[in-house]
């Protein structure tokens, strides 16, 4: 991308670095507690969750 | 209509066609699908494919929508995204307008919205997607569902400052609306005039992306509206008709639309879309209009309960009714330009608009005729105790609101074709045929 196809704003571009790290942790947490808790889930022989993106549309 | 596409965008566009992604945007109907066609002569230097896509039944705009619909294509924004992150695509542009209704289920319609993600690549939509989607959902969600008209009069979304003024002090607290509308509004206002230096341009890795699309994605589906206690919310429980009357009705209305055999219609004035339904059951493209979001609301949600695959719900007040946007009042259309309708249905409608609203019946009349080649209206004589009820606090100036007055304020307009008294109330239903 060597130019920006909109202005997606200095704010915006710092915002998603400021918080990138957290939000990307907070996500790995997320995705390996639901290995956990499928893999318990698959012991008991229950069904198996949706993936995150199926989950709310 | 048809998408010339540029040289300049060739390597995304393959990209686009090669990497997986399109095939999986079509079987999850996100994506409007496209034919590729040949470039005709004379259209200019550097254009290597034209692309014919599926057209949309009615264009909509987020203004006309209730507050789950924006929630629904705010949510497709997030998946689409997520989808393209996948394939090392991203979504270049994240604007409401990209998202339009089809077969009942928001989706994508701008195929070349898609471009290659370069390592690191923040995402560039994002402020984008904050303005058009997250915002307008906070502040319906949060400080009043009539705001969704706000994106009436900012085009570019509601700006963040704008919108964290707005919002009740306590959203602060909820770290999805202070991260992404708060703190996102003070960033823009430390940095925004700054000119961007290429160098200081930041990176974030794949995965922080993809957290940041879950926190928006779980931000949106904590905004939550419930359609209780507006002026019509409780509409039928509260109407002039018994049940048999009411029944009457509806047989007088199918039989009506089965007589016009539209491809389209426009039931004004619709509320839940009880009488739009009528349509529906004939398998006939309907949109539904009212001016109450929670009425749309209640609507749409029906629809989805249903799984109806030809109605649209729209929110719209036929006394100030979507006007042209943009640059020269055209880039948004008119209501009335994305028509004409083969029917307009407007029952019980009229009395309201006459009286309560003080509009001339010639008017009334000028007005249907630009929205519908047939129209099927209902009046309601000063003798229904809903006209009483109008008419309680108000001098009666409407020497002539009646049947014979009705009839001739419209007949400069339309043709008669029908008029059929509603068995057990006061009221007719007239079918008009629109004078060329």
């Amino acid at each position: 991308m060597l130019l920006a196809y909109l202005d997606p704003g200095t704010g915006s571009l710092i915002l998603q670095a400021l918080v990138a790290g957290f939000m990307g942790a907070m996500l790995a947490i997320k995705l390996f507690w639901s290995k956990i808790t499928g893999f318990f889930k698959g012991l008991m022989g229950k069904e198996s969750e949706t993936t995150n993106a199926e989950q709310d549309k | 209509m048809q998408r010339a596409v540029h040289e300049s965008y060739r390597s995304n566009y393959e990209l686009l066609m090669s990497s997986g992604l399109y095939e999986k945007l079509i079987g999850k109907g996100w994506l409007v699908s496209h034919e590729e066609t040949s470039v005709p002569e004379g259209l200019g230097e550097g254009i290597f494919v034209v692309l014919k896509p599926e057209q949309v039944p009615m264009i909509s705009y987020p203004y006309e929508w209730c507050f789950s619909q924006l929630k629904d294509a705010a949510q497709l924004t997030l998946a689409v995204q997520e989808l393209a992150l996948m394939h090392g695509m991203t979504l270049k542009d994240a604007n409401a307008y990209n998202m339009q209704f089809l077969r009942g289920q928001p989706v994508l319609i701008d195929t070349l919205s898609f471009e290659k993600r370069e390592e690191g690549e923040p995402w560039v939509a994002y402020r984008q997607f904050c303005q058009h989607a997250l915002a307008p959902l906070a502040v319906m969600a949060r400080t009043h569902v009539s705001l969704g008209r706000l994106s009436r009069e900012f085009l570019d979304g509601i700006p963040l400052e704008v919108a964290a003024k707005i919002l009740p002090w306590g959203t602060r607290f909820n770290l999805g609306l202070f991260t992404h509308i708060h703190l996102h509004a003070r960033q823009q206002r430390r940095h925004g005039m700054q000119p961007e230096s290429r160098a200081a341009k930041p990176k974030i890795s794949e995965l922080g992306m993809r957290g940041i699309i879950d926190s928006l994605r779980s931000t949106v589906r904590k905004l939550e509206y419930r359609p209780d206690n507006t002026e019509w919310g409780d509409y039928y429980e509260n109407t002039n008709y018994t049940d048999d009357a009411f029944a009457a009705k509806s047989r007088l209305v199918s039989t009506m639309i089965k007589a016009v055999a539209p491809d389209l219609v426009w039931d004004v004035g619709a509320n839940e879309g009880v009488f739009s339904r009528l349509a529906v059951e004939q398998g006939i493209e309907t949109v539904s209009f009212d001016i109450d979001p929670a009425a749309v609301e209640k609507n749409y949600r029906h629809m989805k309960a249903k799984k109806e695959t030809t109605l649209l719900p729209l929110v719209l007040d036929v006394t100030n009714p979507s006007p042209g946007l943009g640059w020269a009042g055209e880039e948004r259309s008119t209501i009335e330009s994305r028509g004409p309708a083969d029917l307009v249905m407007a029952l019980a409608l009229v009395h309201h608009l006459a009286i309560s609203n003080n509009v001339p019946l010639s008017m009334l009349a000028d007005y249907f005729a630009k929205l519908g080649r047939n129209l099927m209206v209902e009046f309601v004589p000063k003798s229904d105790s809903q006209v009483v009820h109008l008419l309680r606090s108000r001098q009666d100036i409407f020497p002539d609101y009646h049947l014979a007055g009705f009839e001739a304020a419209f007949a400069a307009k339309f043709e008669l074709i029908e008029k059929v008294a509603v068995t057990g109330s006061d009221r007719t239903i007239l079918r008009f045929k629109t004078r060329s």
